[in-house]
């Protein structure tokens, strides 16, 4: 997969999935949908663009195990940047599709605005203001795999055949 | 080599003799549960085109459902209450008998409770709060719903073998100072990554000397430090516990004397004070009497990180004969239907009520803002997971995070007190 251009947008540390979410608001996804990280940034939920990117500090996606960056993927977020990420938020994400890069230092190379390119297979992220190239810890083969057969669903489609139907059974 | 429990436990599950942390294993489960959200998964599979959705899983023993976060629907939200249609609905479908409603409580203690948690076995739901079981020596570590379905359908999932770091705690903790207390120290002095993608191994005589309630606290608010297992040896009142409860036979794993640790965490209890986390994370934590000038308007009790009869016990020592300051809607929620019943038995939750506490029914709400939902302004002091920004309502109120004795003892103030100031 080519690498691709698109704006960052960074939060702090400890950004969790509650704040990702819209505390309290899972239950209605359009409201969610509004209220997407607002807490940290009233701006992004109206103003992120498909094809654009986050870029946070430690711990991101902390707290509960909810799909929140199944939001993050539906506002057409490409892929998360962050110093660390928590641990439930790292697979449950990779799993929907959605790349999470560890990639210590980068909220100190990457302001919000700033134009990157982010390579997943590789790793790699460039401010294409400074030029600067980033490496990001190396991602699990699993995860690589599962997101190149589409995350974890398409994963067991591809395996389905070993699964029996109740019918079956 | 030696191997820690965390590495015992996975090795055992993926039907190896010896692995070390880094490595890939696959590992069987032994039991999962699953609560609202398992209508999610099903929903996640046909929107991507899994035909049928789930149409069986692997091992029907094996697979708990209830529903326990908006339980009963509330407030009149009649999305969540079709929710819970189809929950019963996709269980009548796979005609699975484990099936407990709305009518147990929280998934974690239910699963205590009724036996599913054992020692030396591997268990996973998708909840973060899954490291609780590690209190019983079991592995628990929470998934994402997607795995959920990987699960459903092959009974293993793969993981990436984690590195132990080990936390031994010596010293008689003081009265007042309690099990929450060494994980607010641990989350205080250490940070909220100290665990991340660890496996936790507590030791020490201080740990031995602690309550099952008291491990289950630390286990559970384990995950708060990253963590991925958090583990405690098996003991007699572990096995005790288990003995008439367990739905299948077990075998506790013990970590061997030349296991490999990252790192080891030193922790004198004696020296530690009733501390509080203040809003919005963990990692800002100071001794109660430090917090003396901030006032209150609600303090809670409960969920699944304290919600246990200890905890309710802590509550009722300090406010029987006392009254929650009138300022304070005090909120304590017993974290299953067997717990509500045993403090009930002992009387502590008539005492509860003469002080004006609003006793609740078992479900998730005191700690998620579903039950005394805070508005902007308020300040709650609560003994549940988690005090981030937004977690009970309005994310212009204020959450700290401290024990049972704490919150009750802050409860009749009206502002946030040292316990020992009631005792």
């Amino acid at each position: 997969m080519a690498a691709t251009h698109g704006i960052a947008w960074t939060f702090g540390d400890h950004i969790n999935t509650e704040a990702i979410l819209g505390s309290g608001k899972e239950e209605n996804w359009g409201s969610a949908m509004d209220g997407v990280l607002a807490y940290y940034d009233p701006e992004f939920a109206r103003k992120v663009k498909t094809g654009d990117f986050i870029v946070a500090g430690r711990n991101f996606g902390t707290s509960s195990g909810r799909p929140a960056g199944e939001i993050l993927r539906q506002k057409g977020v490409k892929a998360v940047i962050c110093e660390s990420s928590s641990m439930i938020f790292y697979r449950n994400t990779w799993n929907i599709g959605l790349p999470v890069l560890q990639c210590p230092g980068i909220l100190g190379k990457v302001k919000k605005g700033d134009e990157i390119e982010v390579d997943i297979e590789a790793g790699t992220v460039k401010n294409m203001k400074t030029g600067e190239v980033m490496q990001a810890e190396e991602t699990p083969w699993i995860l690589l795999e599962i997101y190149r057969q589409g995350g974890m669903l398409g994963w067991i489609k591809g395996r389905r055949t070993e699964y029996k139907t109740l019918e079956q059974a | 080599m030696g191997m820690t429990m965390a590495e015992k436990i996975l090795a055992r599950h993926s039907g190896m003799n010896q692995i070390k942390a880094g490595e890939y294993v696959t590992a069987k489960v032994d039991q999962v549960c699953i609560y609202d959200s398992f209508i999610d998964i099903e929903k996640g599979m046909l929107e991507s085109g899994i035909e049928g959705g789930l149409t069986r899983v692997w091992d029907k023993s094996r697979v708990v459902i209830l529903i326990d976060h908006g339980a009963p629907a509330m407030d009149k939200n009649v999305k969540m209450a079709q929710k819970h249609v189809a929950i019963r609905n996709l269980v009548k479908k796979l005609d699975l008998p484990l099936f407990f409603d709305v009518k147990a409580g929280i998934c974690h203690q239910v699963m205590v409770d009724k036996g599913f948690i054992l020692p030396g076995s591997f268990v996973v739901v998708p909840d973060s709060h899954t490291t609780i079981y590690g209190a019983l020596n079991c592995g628990g570590t929470g998934i994402g719903e997607t795995e959920m379905a990987w699960v459903l359908h092959f009974g293993e999932l793969w993981f990436q073998v984690p590195e132990t770091i080990k936390v031994e705690v010596s010293g008689d903790l003081k009265e007042g100072v309690t099990a929450k207390d060494i994980f607010l120290h641990i989350s205080g002095t250490y940070g909220t990554e100290v665990a991340q993608y660890k496996s936790m191994e507590w030791v020490g005589p201080t740990i031995d000397s602690l309550s099952l309630d008291g491990r289950l606290c630390i286990a559970n608010q384990s995950v708060e430090l990253g963590a991925k297992f958090s583990l405690f040896k098996a003991d007699q009142k572990t096995l005790d516990f288990v003995k008439d409860r367990a739905v299948r036979s077990y075998e506790p794993v013990q970590p061997d004397p030349d296991a490999k640790y990252e790192k080891v965490y030193e922790v004198d209890a004696a020296a530690l004070e009733p501390l509080v986390a203040q809003p919005h994370s963990l990692e800002v934590v100071n001794p109660a009497a430090f917090y003396g000038d901030v006032k209150i308007n609600q303090a809670n009790i409960g969920g699944c990180a304290n919600g246990r009869l200890e905890d309710i016990a802590w509550a009722a020592r300090i406010l029987k004969g006392k009254t929650v300051h009138r300022d304070v809607r005090c909120i304590v929620g017993p974290a299953s239907w067997v717990v509500y019943k045993e403090a009930m038995q002992k009387g502590y939750l008539e005492t509860l009520i003469d002080a004006g506490v609003i006793v609740c029914h078992p479900h998730c709400g005191p700690c998620t803002g579903m039950m005394g939902a805070m508005a902007p302004g308020e300040v709650c002091i609560t003994a549940t997971s988690r005090n981030f920004k937004g977690r009970m309502g309005s994310p212009e109120a204020s959450i700290y995070l401290a024990s049972p004795a704490t919150v009750a003892a802050s409860a009749i103030a009206g502002h946030i007190i040292d316990p020992r100031e009631v005792l």
